[in-house]
């Protein structure tokens, strides 16, 4: 079992997580359904937006997962987008949120 | 001034009389021919009247004789007329003697009446007709003319007609028939009342064209005396205008001499003015140059001085670096003395005006001085007058300067007893023009120093304030100094609106008192207020281009616990200060050269300032400060810079008030503000709303560029977010609209920060450039958010 990625989140912010997350969610799905179809361009504006998003509510990796998305799509590296779509969905999945 | 009159060729008629006399000449010819003309129609008009009159005896003689058939006449030849014999014989009778006497036929009584009278041919009537009956009554070729011409209804005929050696005047007017007539014509056709012939008159013209020629020689004398008459005037009007035109001419040749030796002496005038400007620009910069080449060295080694002496040193080593210490000091104080006057003199000192308080001021100076005084066993005291304003406007480095020379002289002469310093309000006594004195918060301030020292000799007082002067040659050798503190203070005083005077009995001591026309205010300068802040931790980049001088001050700041970074230029600074900008760890404070080989210390403040949200704290140290770098620090709400060389203690405590001004925000962060956030990431939407759920401020969401801009028009907001990627218009675009939105309407600029996904230095002038004052990267922070808001925005000044 992958140990678990604990992050700290402010109180305030916790009616937002739910949700911003099920967004991530459905990003892996989108990514990989884009990348069926060669859609770099789609891929390349979900990766810009996680970028912009993720450390403001505290998941500085989904910035840091969201720029290599951006960049390997402007690449067209399929193989890289493929790999960052896994590591996405295993981030997601060891995600442990602890609200302070 | 000597004139030559150029020789003139003298004409004997020039134009000018020439175009009179020619004119004159032409309207008497003109003159002359009409009255001829006239002279002559009437002579001829008289002659025609004449031959009328003629006319009518003729014809009433022919009438009478008609009628009355009175007139008897002998015929000599009876045969001689072609009418017939019996109209003869009806009227003839034989006298007794034999002769045949007939009743005159009036076809020929005129030509027999006047035959036997005749003298010459040339004046007589004559009778002819159209079927003449008597050989002399045959038309000449003129009668035939006229009678023609009385067929078509002429009633007369005059004309003038010649022989070759005489002309004539003819008249000749028709005859018709009558019962008489046509006894004898009726035969050849004529009825009564029908044209028969005419009756002419001809008179010779010889008597009237006589007349005439002498009329015309009287004429012609006339005119021609007139003539004369009227040269003789032109002549002398035309030289009397010359004459006239020629003094105008040699005016008008003074006038452009004048002008050319007043042009000349302009000329010369400018170009002499232009060489005291010159002189005065190149004194200017070269007291400007002798500033920074003599204190730049002297910062060096005073600064130098003082690192030494922070250092582990042997008390013989302490005892050299304090004497060049105090050389050095004594060399700069003079060297300060020699600038300072000269600037003065040169017009080129500018005073600073910035809020102070005064009576610390004035304790702070005396400080200084004060602990030699009681060295010496001198009683040393300061007294504040009553209302004495607590903070004024004016400038306190020169008031400083004052103060320390005469309250420095005072320890200096006087060996015992007391030294009083005091300062107090005075109402305007004698105000200076350039003081405003209806506005009422101008004081006069007066200061006085007194002592109990030596004295000045009563022949020395009007003396004191000159350039160079001590009361004697001992006492300079005794006591030192250049005797230009005092020149330099009765200057300074001067400028500041005031006047300086001392009052001094040898042996017994003096009081020196001056004035200074200074601004009450009614709250301490902002900066002045803020306590001094913590030098440790701070992150200082320090820009000077002299390397010596670049240490003495990593030296100073490091010691001090400060981190300092160094740019030898004003370039190398802007790309350092951007780079630690991006990589998140921005300078707090810059320490700039007024001089860098580059670009201006001012200018590189100007840009660094132009990021709002850094807030960066900006210090200038300049040899030779100019205004523009006091109006520029000013209008950045910038500490006023400090004149190098700097004292380690006066660094240090610059450096820590406005690192303190940097992080004092500009507001609690607790004052509601509008805030206008364009972003097209939902995500980031709830985010930001959900960061400033707690806080007062109120937004409003614009979800692309264009809705920003419009939102922008319709109310006002104290901060924009603007997120640069974003559909329809980017928010380089958006930004640049409402810039243009603003300046159109006039309207205060509202701070707008870029939020961007890269923190490169090109995105950030992109940003800039666009009319951002700062930007923000993504992902957002709430503390960097919150911290924008309380930096960034407008003061909330507005009603909320």
């Amino acid at each position: 079992m992958a140990e678990p990625e604990i992050v700290e989140i402010e109180r305030d912010l916790e009616y937002l997580i739910p949700e911003y997350l099920e967004g991530r969610h459905r990003d892996v799905i989108s990514m990989r359904e884009a990348l069926t179809n060669g859609d770099f361009e789609s891929i390349r504006i979900l990766g810009h937006n996680m970028k912009g998003t993720g450390g403001g509510y505290g998941f500085d990796a989904l910035t840091d997962i969201g720029g290599e998305i951006q960049q390997a799509a402007i690449s067209a590296d399929a193989g890289a987008l493929e790999r960052l779509a896994g590591e996405l969905a295993d981030y997601l999945g060891r995600l442990k949120i602890r609200y302070v | 001034m000597t004139t030559f009159e150029p020789e003139r060729p003298r004409k004997v008629f020039d134009s000018l009389t020439v175009t009179f006399g020619f004119t004159w000449s032409l309207a008497i010819a003109f003159s002359l021919g009409i009255s001829a003309w006239q002279m002559h129609r009437a002579i001829q008009n008289i002659a025609t009247v004449h031959a009328r009159q003629a006319y009518e005896k003729e014809y009433s003689f022919r009438r009478w004789n008609e009628l009355t058939d009175k007139a008897f006449t002998i015929i000599e030849q009876p045969g001689q007329t072609s009418l017939p014999t019996s109209l003869f014989m009806n009227r003839t009778i034989i006298s007794p003697s034999g002769r045949v006497i007939s009743t005159a036929n009036i076809a020929n009584v005129p030509n027999r009446f006047h035959s036997p009278g005749r003298v010459s041919d040339e004046f007589g009537s004559r009778l002819t007709g159209f079927v003449p009956s008597m050989p002399e009554n045959v038309p000449d070729s003129w009668e035939k003319q006229s009678l023609a011409a009385f067929t078509s209804g002429e009633q007369e005929i005059v004309s003038i007609t010649s022989n070759g050696s005489s002309h004539f005047l003819r008249l000749m007017r028709p005859l018709t028939a009558t019962k008489t007539c046509l006894k004898c014509h009726a035969e050849q056709g004529f009825r009564n009342g029908s044209i028969i012939g005419g009756l002419s008159i001809m008179l010779p013209m010889n008597i009237y064209r006589s007349s005439e020629k002498r009329q015309l020689a009287a004429l012609s004398l006339g005119h021609g005396i007139f003539w004369l008459m009227g040269l003789v005037g032109i002549r002398l009007g035309t030289r009397k205008i010359r004459r006239s035109r020629e003094k105008l001419e040699l005016l008008l040749d003074h006038t452009e001499q004048l002008n050319r030796v007043l042009a000349e002496e302009t000329d010369r005038a400018n170009a002499l003015a232009d060489k005291a400007r010159n002189a005065s620009a190149a004194k200017s910069e070269f007291l400007a140059n002798m500033s920074h080449e003599i204190r730049t060295p002297m910062n060096a080694i005073i600064g130098m001085a003082e690192l030494m002496n922070e250092t582990e040193l042997t008390p013989r080593q302490q005892h050299y670096v304090s004497m060049f210490q105090s050389a050095g000091e004594n060399l700069l104080n003079i060297i300060n003395d020699i600038l300072d006057i000269s600037k003065v003199e040169a017009g080129h000192l500018e005073l600073e005006q910035t809020g102070f308080n005064l009576s610390q001021l004035v304790v702070e100076t005396c400080d200084i001085i004060a602990d030699r005084a009681s060295n010496k066993g001198i009683e040393f005291s300061i007294v504040n007058g009553m209302d004495l304003p607590e903070y004024v406007i004016g400038d306190p480095a020169r008031i400083r300067q004052v103060l320390v020379n005469l309250v420095g002289n005072a320890v200096k002469f006087t060996k015992k007893g007391s030294i009083t310093v005091a300062v107090e309000v005075v109402e305007p006594k004698d105000p200076k023009p350039e003081i405003n004195t209806t506005d009422p918060v101008m004081s006069t301030i007066l200061f006085s120093v007194t002592d109990t020292g030596i004295g000045i000799p009563e022949n020395k007082i009007s003396i004191i304030f000159d350039n160079f002067t001590q009361s004697s040659s001992s006492t300079t050798r005794e006591y030192g100094g250049t005797g230009l503190g005092l020149a330099i203070s009765k200057r300074l005083v001067n400028l500041m609106g005031g006047v300086i005077s001392v009052t001094s009995r040898e042996g017994e001591g003096s009081c020196f008192t001056f004035t200074v026309q200074l601004q009450r205010a009614q709250t301490p300068d902002p900066g002045s207020r803020s306590e001094p802040a913590d030098i440790n931790g701070a992150n200082i980049l320090v820009v000077d281009d002299n390397p010596a001088n670049r240490e003495i001050l990593r030296e100073t700041l490091s010691v001090a616990g400060a981190m300092v970074t160094e740019a030898e230029n004003g370039l190398v600074a802007l790309q350092t200060f951007d780079k630690a900008s991006n990589m998140g760890s921005p300078f707090e404070l810059v320490v700039l050269d007024g001089r860098l080989p580059d670009i201006g210390g001012s200018e590189v403040a100007e840009r660094i300032r132009k990021d709002k949200l850094l807030n960066t704290a900006c210090l200038l140290l300049s040899s030779d400060p100019q205004k523009e770098d006091f109006t520029i620090f000013r209008e950045l709400g910038l500490p006023t810079p400090l004149v190098k060389p700097v004292k380690r203690q006066a660094l240090l405590e610059a450096v820590s008030l406005a690192l303190a001004a940097k992080r004092t925000p500009g507001g609690t962060g607790t004052e509601k503000r509008t805030i206008l956030i364009a972003e097209d990431n939902p995500d980031n939407q709830v985010l930001i709303t959900a960061f400033l759920n707690e806080s007062p401020h109120e937004v409003d969401m614009a979800v692309n560029g264009s809705e920003a801009v419009e939102k922008f028009k319709s109310r006002n907001y104290d901060l924009v977010l603007m997120d640069i990627q974003m559909p329809i218009i980017d928010g380089y675009e958006a930004t640049r609209r409402i810039r243009n939105i603003e300046k159109e309407s006039g309207v205060a600029r509202t701070p707008i920060l870029a939020l961007t996904a890269h923190a490169t230095t090109e995105e950030r002038q992109k940003c800039l450039d666009a009319g951002c004052d700062g930007h923000l990267t993504k992902p957002i922070k709430k503390s960097k958010l919150l911290e924008a808001i309380r930096y960034c925005s407008r003061p909330a000044v507005r009603e909320s």
